[in-house]
């Protein structure tokens, strides 16, 4: 065990050099482990709170000899920081206090300007007078611009190990012992960087702009964490791609910038990553540092940072104009090749005779080509004379007319005309056979082909505008009724499909013919013409019911049919089943079967549902 | 409310979800009443003179400085409040006094009406 203490100088020179003995006191200990460093409790107590809360062992034991820790790091890395600054005096102050507040203070501090028009200059002496055992000034009188300020500085520097803090950036307390750490213990490191903590009006903006690779998480008040990879083989074929993860302010060995040649010019990218690039090229490692970030403000586009942003993008698009162009030459280069053979078959023998054996499969091919344009145009002239046929629907109210302006939607593309009657005094319930006659004569009268017969809460299918009209030109002139599936929904999108309800069916459109002969039921009559010679073509077309989508409609429709017809006598089940969900079997409208418009909530006046006045019940 | 606990309860709801808290000094107790933070109130010389076994034990430290600190005890107790908090730091005290504390510094300021005047936000 070697007894230690902190040099009298230290302690007299104050707070700052006894943390940095302390400091270099814990880099010995890490970097000799066998020579087992320990701090004499021969110290005042505020010397011995700092030790202790820097781990470092203290040993209560009398003895003569200590040595002083600046004895022992003698001879070790010394460090020299640059604070370098171009019209940045209202941030020097932090920057410059950061340095100052490291728990490693540097050797050296150099604050240099590069012949500042603001007031940077005597910010910088105003530090030189207060603590002129550290500060060193380096005032430029012309500008030099940031390469050549950057390697004068360097050359100005005593220190082994550089930094350049740029004056709008800061460190945490912890930055510069952090790094001198991996110097002290590996002498194969050229280059120690780590994360950055973007901050400033512009952070978020630089922070979406980064790698997505490099971003790291956010912290309060608008402070994002960058999150560089460590330097290994994979991260290495990232820098030589030109995405840089080592920033500017990353501690170097001065040794290194010396072999490197300096900060590079700018004409090819930053100065910086053409410096650290010549040192790595030169064999020498970098590392990460974990445990601490460079404060890195974002406040305004005139930044080096985006400078080289948008010369980084400009060198990209450079590139790829480069590469675009040697494809491009490739490609004439192989038409030429492909125009040349392509002449010599033409020319060939072979080829001719070949051609002279297809020339009647050609003709053959052209002959076919020709029919199937008269049999498209033939198609189009029977399309154009289905859309002649006139079809009217015919559509009964009462109280449910907010239905009307969506049916109307439904049957656009296959109806041309459509007969609204309001059925004030309830006829459609009283006196239903006569009534619905009379509708499909007004639409005899208003010139009808073909009838349609729908209620306000039913709809067609999508592709009944599309089948249909080409199923009334195929059938022009008979005696057919078009039959339909009926799907009683149970939600917007399914219909019930066990037992009966899977079976309903029902005719909606007919021709119209003057001697048509309908039922005269005064409930649940047929909507379609007697005549016998009629018969029936399924089209396989839904129709979708609304009206059993709310439970409190379908139980209204119950109670208002078996007040109409009591004893069943005009249905042989009864109307129970209409709110009998027992065993019920729900299937999904699929897409191509779908009804427009969608369903919506109706305003259903529930008047609809009571018996009118006037109605004899059927007994 | 005096300016430093209203510059702490806004601190409080910008930061999030805390559950514990250290308060190294002299800070209202109403300030933290409504909030769900489990509160500990310790002296400077309590923290200094503690041992630094433990380690990220608190969510957040706050440090409210009125007595004048030799440089050495600002760098212990800077060194401890860093070793205590596990995601932030608030520190108040008179300007050129701050506590070096090893975090990213993500907000500062001056609080123009109160007797220690100026005040930074660190997180992790």
């Amino acid at each position: 065990m070697t007894l230690v203490k902190v040099s009298d100088s230290a302690l007299a020179a104050g707070a700052d050099h006894v943390d940095r003995e302390l400091a270099q006191l814990a880099m010995l200990r890490l970097a000799h482990p066998r020579a087992s460093y320990e701090l004499s409790a021969d110290h005042s107590d505020e010397v011995l709170h700092l030790a202790k809360w820097r781990r470092i062992p203290i040993v209560n034991e009398p003895r003569n000899e200590t040595v002083d820790i600046r004895v022992l790091w003698n001879g070790r890395l010394r460090v020299s920081v640059v604070v370098a600054c171009h019209n940045y005096g209202h941030y020097l102050d932090e920057a410059i206090g950061s340095v100052l507040a490291q728990t490693y203070l540097p050797d050296e501090i150099i604050l240099s300007d590069d012949a500042s028009t603001d007031d940077s200059p005597e910010v910088m002496r105003y530090y030189e007078a207060l603590r002129n055992d550290v500060v060193r000034l380096n005032l430029n009188d012309t500008n030099m611009g940031i390469t050549a300020h950057f390697n004068k500085v360097v050359r100005l520097t005593t220190g082994d190990l550089i930094m350049i803090l740029g004056a709008d950036n800061r460190l945490p307390v912890n930055y510069v012992e952090e790094m001198i750490r991996q110097f002290l213990c590996n002498d194969e490191v050229g280059i120690a960087y780590s994360d950055f903590a973007l901050f400033g009006g512009r952070a978020k903006d630089d922070f979406d702009r980064l790698d997505a690779g490099f971003r790291g998480r956010k912290l309060p008040h608008g402070t994002f964490l960058s999150e560089f990879p460590h330097y290994a083989p994979e991260s290495k074929a990232l820098l030589s791609a030109g995405c840089n993860f080592i920033h500017g302010s990353s501690m170097y060995r001065k040794s290194l910038w010396e072999r490197a040649a300096g900060y590079a010019s700018r004409e090819t990218g930053p100065e910086d990553f053409g410096l650290f690039q010549a040192i790595l090229s030169l064999g020498a490692d970098a590392v990460k540092v974990e445990r601490t970030v460079l404060e890195y403000r974002q406040h305004s586009v005139e930044q080096a940072n985006h400078q080289f942003a948008f010369f980084g993008e400009l060198q990209r698009l450079r590139e790829e104009v480069r590469a675009l162009r040697a494809q491009r030459q490739e490609l004439t280069l192989h038409i030429s090749t492909i125009s040349q053979s392509y002449s010599e078959v033409l020319g060939s023998r072979s080829f001719k005779l070949g051609r002279a054996l297809l020339r009647p499969i050609s003709k053959l091919r052209n002959g076919l080509a020709s029919l199937r344009r008269e049999l498209r145009e033939l198609r189009g002239w029977r399309r154009t004379a289905a859309q002649r046929l006139k079809v009217v629907a015919v559509v009964s109210y009462r109280f449910d007319e907010d239905h009307l302006d969506d049916l109307k939607r439904n049957l656009e593309g296959f109806v041309d005309e459509i007969i609204l009657n309001q059925d004030e005094a309830g006829e459609l319930l009283k006196n239903e056979g006569p009534y619905r006659e009379r509708l499909v004569r007004a639409a005899e009268r208003a010139g009808a082909d073909y009838v349609v017969v729908v209620d306000p809460d039913e709809r067609f299918e999508v592709a009944t505008a599309r089948r249909l009209r080409r199923l009334m030109w195929r059938y022009r002139g008979e005696r057919i009724f078009f039959e339909f599936n009926l799907r009683e929904l149970y939600s917007p999108g399914k219909y019930r499909v066990d037992g009966i309800w899977g079976e309903k069916r029902k005719i909606a459109i007919f021709p119209a013919f003057s001697d048509n002969v309908f039922s005269q039921e005064r409930l649940h009559s047929l909507r379609q013409p007697l005549n016998p010679e009629y018969r029936s073509i399924r089209t396989g077309l839904n129709i979708y019911h609304l009206k059993h989508i709310d439970p409190a409609l379908r139980r209204n429709r119950r109670d208002l049919y078996t007040a109409l017809d009591p004893n069943a006598d005009l249905n042989h089940v009864g109307y129970d089943y209409l709110d009998d969900l027992t065993g019920m079997r729900l299937r999904k409208i699929p897409f191509w079967r779908r009804y427009r418009p969608q369903y919506r909530e109706y305003d259903t006046d529930e008047a609809i549902f009571e018996v009118p006045r006037h109605v004899e019940c059927c007994r | 409310m005096d300016p430093v606990s209203a510059l702490v309860n806004s601190e409080l709801d910008q930061l999030g979800d805390l559950t514990s808290l250290l308060v190294i000094g002299d800070l209202s107790a109403e300030t933290t009443r409504d909030t769900r933070v489990l509160r500990q109130d310790r002296s400077v010389v309590e923290i200094l003179q503690s041992s630094p076994s433990d380690h990220d034990q608190y969510d957040l430290v706050i440090y409210v400085g009125e007595e004048e600190l030799s440089g050495l005890s600002r760098r212990a107790l800077g060194r401890a409040v860093s070793h205590l908090a596990r995601h932030c730091v608030i520190t108040v005290g008179r300007v050129g006094e701050e506590l070096p504390v090893q975090m990213v510094e993500v907000k500062r300021g001056i609080l123009m009406e109160a007797r220690l005047n100026s005040y930074r936000v660190y997180a992790r």
